[in-house]
């Protein structure tokens, strides 16, 4: 299992997914989210079970 | 009082309050029809004014009492429980985003965020930026910190806004161009 930290509206949401599933949401929110694993933003993650990883929503620039 | 006259139908007249001239005409019986029929469509008009008042009266009564009964619904212990238990939602999703803030930035830019109302960190660029505790962020430009033009999403509590920035500037810094003045 993947633990993913979602940052939204309700602060963040704590949910835990397969690996299949985490990847999945990788593809879906990229564009919109960073995906930050040990505080750092990966590009690609190579997932194992019992990653923690945390989306941070993509802040525009003015 | 004295008066004085100054020809048929014009007196001066000398009081305590001034002095003034008084004129008198006679009034034909076709001045007097035209002054009762000018004085009759004045009276009604006033009438009708009265009725249009009384109406926008009507209207305002009718719309206090609407108020007062939404306000009195609105204003039940079962709704105040519930603007009650909104604020505890509220605070508790801050709760959660000051810790996962902190948990992101590091004990001691945390603290410093604390106690200083803003922290500082080096991004991608080599360069320092400030964020402080409102959201804002600056750029190191020789001795000058400029603000960031940063479109806030409406949506994130603010340390989850601020975790954001964190995040974004550090890694994508020239994403994010000057504010203009």
């Amino acid at each position: 299992m993947v633990k993913i930290k979602k940052l939204g509206p309700e602060g963040h949401e704590e949910i835990n997914v397969s690996i299949e599933e985490a990847r999945n949401m990788i593809e879906a929110e990229r564009g919109r989210y960073l995906v930050v694993k040990d505080g750092k933003v990966v590009r690609e993650v190579v997932l194992e079970n019992d990653e923690e990883l945390m989306f941070v929503p993509i802040i525009g620039g003015g | 009082m004295s008066e004085l006259a100054l020809g048929e139908n014009k007196k001066i007249a000398i009081n305590n309050r001034g002095i003034f001239i008084i004129e008198t005409s006679k009034l034909n019986p076709l001045s007097i029809v035209k002054l009762r029929s000018k004085f009759q469509t004045r009276i009604l008009s006033l009438r009708a004014n009265i009725q249009d008042l009384q109406i926008q009266i009507n209207q305002k009564q009718n719309e206090i009492y609407t108020l007062e009964q939404k306000l009195k619904e609105l204003s039940t212990p079962l709704v105040d429980s519930i603007i009650e238990k909104e604020k505890e939602r509220l605070r508790q999703i801050y709760e959660k985003a000051q810790a996962l803030l902190k948990e992101t930035v590091g004990d001691l830019a945390y603290n410093i965020l604390q106690e200083k109302g803003y922290f500082k960190f080096k991004a991608n660029d080599g360069i320092l930026y400030k964020v402080n505790k409102y959201g804002k962020i600056y750029r190191q430009t020789g001795k000058e910190w400029k603000q960031l033009c940063i479109i806030r999403p409406s949506n994130l509590p603010l340390p989850d806004f601020i975790l954001s920035l964190f995040v974004n500037i550090r890694e994508n810094p020239k994403k994010y161009p000057l504010r203009r003045r």
